[in-house]
């Protein structure tokens, strides 16, 4: 089994999260934790980066909706950007599209929220 | 007492040869014979006898360990009766007596009067030894036994010498005996044990007894010597046995004065004594009552109550550590209490304490400044000792001891503490775990229960006719799960058929999932359309559901008469339609309208993204509803079942009936995962149009 890990970094106004190997119910905590640390600095403005993402399972969706709204309160946002196909069938096939502004690649997403 | 043959054999004996002697005796006062060769022999024939005596006496001897004050009350008696005897009866036989400067018996009645005296004084010199040997023996180090088997053998060293006179070379080597036999009597002040055991109250005892003891043997002493009146007697009788009697009676004498001034040297630290074998007491109830006991308030409460009686602490609890909700997380509760509460206790904070216990494995506050250092400022006490409850390297809490008095816990007391801790430590954690173990009894029945109710809100059967067949297959992957799958008519001809799936396992799904049924059945019946159905449905859920959690749904209505089908989904694993076709066996068509999951987009949101599908089925047509359980088995190797595999086996199963197809999917997941446990609920539905 992969791993999980999760990397920010700051980019202009915006904050990458890069996620890295297995997303489940296990690992979904840890994302749980970056992102509660961001909301509390105050970061809204975040690209979830999830090229090295392998897999995720309905408990790591679960997170993206946790903080989905109290984001988009305070004028930010949650952008996901360059999934694997798999990753991106899994967020497809529950409606994500919907909700989540999904893109090809990273600075793609950056761009969006700096052109703002 | 009981005579047995051996030591009836011994006193038989021993009185023949009084008898003998007295024989002999009679003669010798009779012709005024002073023979000093034939007087040997007269002594050696009494010494035989009182060794003969003595061996019956042995024998006769209770080997039940006693109490010190036992011993002495029963030496005080004899030592009377032996005292008394020497006093009236040896005194009044030596004013009888013949001779100027020794005494001789002056007939024959006198003759047997001096020999049952002599055999008296005796029995009663053999009595006093045994009996002092047992309390010599009492908690005895084997050097003490030795000393007291020397001083035995120097006795009858000096008394055996006695038998050749007291003047020339052998009279010389008897003052010698004799003098070691004092001395070691003397050594024995080292190594009297039983003292110090001895409680207050028994040490005052003891005093009087040793007192007169002291005085009794003195004075038999005194007058047992040659010169004197009694020893006179003794010594016409039999001069080693006169000598043996002067030895014991000196070293009575001399035992007990000085046991009289070391009982006085130990009284000042009785207090101290008492203190320890109140512990040791204390510490054996308490190991005994723990680990029988498996009730943990119960252990928790026995603990603080010694440790409070011990200690003498005004304030004893013993606090808990618990695991929090995430790694790393602790909690302490405050679990028993000693002349203490939790409420009085609540209003401190014990952080600084705990931290320092973890780091230094003790705190030990001596004094009210130095509650500050801790952050207890204003704790209701002048000393604190907090010691670790440790059990198999497992930190579970604390034992807290509190005293009114500034430098209340010494060293002793602490190291008392500490091993308290560490027994009561192991007595609480199994204690807990018994507990858990009963706790995990009763949630595994709850779980059994709530199984066997889940699979009763679970269809036994799907509806058919003759123009369509249904079978199904759902699995928990645990005791409950988050599947659901069920149907509903909805009038003569048609019929709602849903699955669904609720995020995340287990309990709470169980939950959500019976939710969704009682949803499913209100909403399904009164829908005029399939979207109408899921449109009501995301707003019954979306009230409810948690904010990470999610319900996936496919919902179909069928026509029975005519086979049209209308498919919703919310964001659901699509349906599958296979079908015959001319070329390749069979084909495979994903029904995949649009449409997020239930309880992630508000109504209107979710309104404009659902979209609805519909086909007709064919003869032969087979629809497959399942959930991603399905999808997501594993095998060992860690590869997925995965869509390409599942869709390829319905095209190959899809020639035979529902439950056909239902058994060929369970062979071909469990052939594929090989004992892997599936990680997710696994239901599927099948539905065949003929």
């Amino acid at each position: 089994m992969n791993e999980f890990k999760v990397l920010t970094r700051d980019s202009g106004n915006a904050v990458i999260v890069e996620l890295h190997g297995f997303l489940d119910a296990h690992t979904a905590p840890e994302l749980e934790k970056t992102f509660t640390d961001l909301l509390s600095r105050g970061k809204y403005k975040i690209v979830v980066n999830f090229n090295s993402l392998n897999y995720i399972s309905s408990a790591g969706l679960g997170v993206f909706m946790a903080y989905i709204d109290e984001v988009r309160n305070n004028h930010g946002d949650i952008k996901l950007a360059s999934m694997q196909q798999k990753v991106f069938n899994v967020f497809d096939l529950l409606g994500f599209p919907f909700l989540y502004e999904i893109y090809k690649s990273q600075d793609e997403a950056l761009n969006k929220f700096n052109s703002i | 007492m009981r005579l047995n043959f051996r030591n009836s054999l011994y006193l038989t004996t021993a009185g023949l040869i009084a008898a003998v002697l007295l024989v002999f005796d009679w003669i010798r006062v009779s012709i005024g014979l002073e023979d000093p060769v034939l007087n040997g022999f007269h002594s050696l024939f009494t010494v035989v006898a009182f060794a003969l005596l003595y061996a019956a006496v042995r024998l006769f001897r209770n080997k039940k360990s006693a109490k010190p004050l036992e011993i002495l009350r029963k030496l005080v008696a004899y030592g009377f009766f032996a005292t008394a005897l020497i006093s009236t009866w040896g005194i009044f036989l030596s004013q009888k007596g013949e001779g100027t400067d020794k005494y001789v018996p002056s007939n024959i009645m006198q003759l047997l009067a001096t020999t049952v005296f002599a055999f008296a004084i005796a029995f009663f010199v053999i009595i006093l030894l045994t009996t002092v040997s047992d309390i010599i023996y009492i908690k005895p180090e084997r050097k003490v036994r030795r000393r007291f088997e020397l001083f035995v053998g120097f006795a009858i060293l000096a008394s055996f010498l006695s038998i050749f006179g007291r003047s020339g070379i052998m009279g010389t080597l008897r003052d010698i005996a004799f003098g070691i036999a004092a001395f070691i009597a003397v050594l024995h002040i080292v190594s009297m044990n039983w003292i110090v055991f001895l409680s207050r109250k028994d040490k005052y005892k003891s005093l009087v007894h040793t007192l007169v003891l002291m005085a009794l043997f003195g004075y038999s002493f005194a007058s047992t010597g040659p010169t004197d009146a009694a020893g006179g007697v003794l010594n016409f009788y039999s001069p080693p046995m006169a000598e043996l009697a002067q030895i014991v009676f000196l070293f009575l004498a001399i035992y007990f004065s000085f046991a009289f001034v070391v009982t006085i040297f130990h009284i000042p630290t009785s207090g101290v004594f008492e203190k320890k074998k109140r512990e040791l007491d204390s510490y054996q109830n308490l190991s005994k009552v723990i680990t029988n006991v498996m009730d943990t308030s119960e252990v928790l409460n026995n603990t603080v109550a010694v440790v409070g009686a011990v200690t003498q602490a005004n304030k004893v609890w013993i606090e808990l550590r618990y695991e929090g909700d995430s790694p790393g997380e602790e909690e302490y509760k405050v679990s028993a209490t000693h002349r203490t509460s939790q409420y009085e206790l609540s209003a401190f904070n014990f952080n600084d304490v705990r931290n320092s216990v973890r780091k230094d494995k003790r705190v030990i506050i001596q004094d009210t400044d130095e509650f500050q250092q801790f952050n207890l400022r204003g704790f209701p006490a002048r000393s604190l000792l907090a010691v670790p409850l440790i059990a198999h390297d497992d930190f579970i809490g604390m034992l807290y001891a509190a005293h009114e008095m500034p430098y209340a816990f010494d060293d002793e007391e602490i190291s008392t503490v500490s091993a308290f801790a560490d027994t009561a430590a192991v007595a609480i954690q199994n204690s807990l775990l018994f507990t858990k173990s009963l706790e995990n009894e009763r949630l595994q029945h709850e779980l059994r229960i709530a199984h066997e109710m889940q699979l009763k809100l679970l269809p036994t059967s799907l509806p058919g006719s003759d123009k369509f067949v249904t079978d199904f297959l759902s699995f928990p992957a645990f005791e409950v799960g988050g599947d659901y799958i069920d149907y509903s008519r909805i009038d003569d001809t048609k019929f709602a058929f849903v699955v669904g799936d609720v995020s995340g396992k287990g309990t709470s799904a169980a939950f959500y999932m019976a939710y969704i049924k009682g949803v499913f059945q209100s909403l399904s019946a009164s829908a005029k359309s399939p979207l109408e159905f899921m449109m009501a449905a995301n707003e019954a859920v979306q009230s409810t559901l948690q904010k990470n959690f999610f319900i996936t749904l496919i919902y179909a209505t069928l026509d029975g008469a005519t086979g049209e089908v209308s498919v919703v989904r919310a964001g659901h694993t699509p349906a599958v339609l296979v079908s015959p076709s001319d070329a390749d066996g069979r084909r495979c068509r994903l029904i995949r309208p649009a449409g997020a999951g239930l309880g992630l987009e508000q109504s209107d949101d979710f309104g404009r993204h659902l979209c609805e599908e519909k086909f007709v089925l064919d003869h032969d047509d087979m629809l497959v509803f399942y959930t991603d359980g399905v999808t997501d088995q594993r095998n060992p190797s860690g590869e997925e079942f995965g869509e390409e595999r599942f869709y390829g086996l319905l095209k190959e199963l899809g020639g035979g009936t529902p439950t056909e197809v239902k058994g060929g999917i369970i062979r071909a997941l469990a052939e594929f995962s090989q004992g892997t446990d599936a990680v997710d609920d696994t239901t599927v539905l099948v539905l065949k149009w003929r």
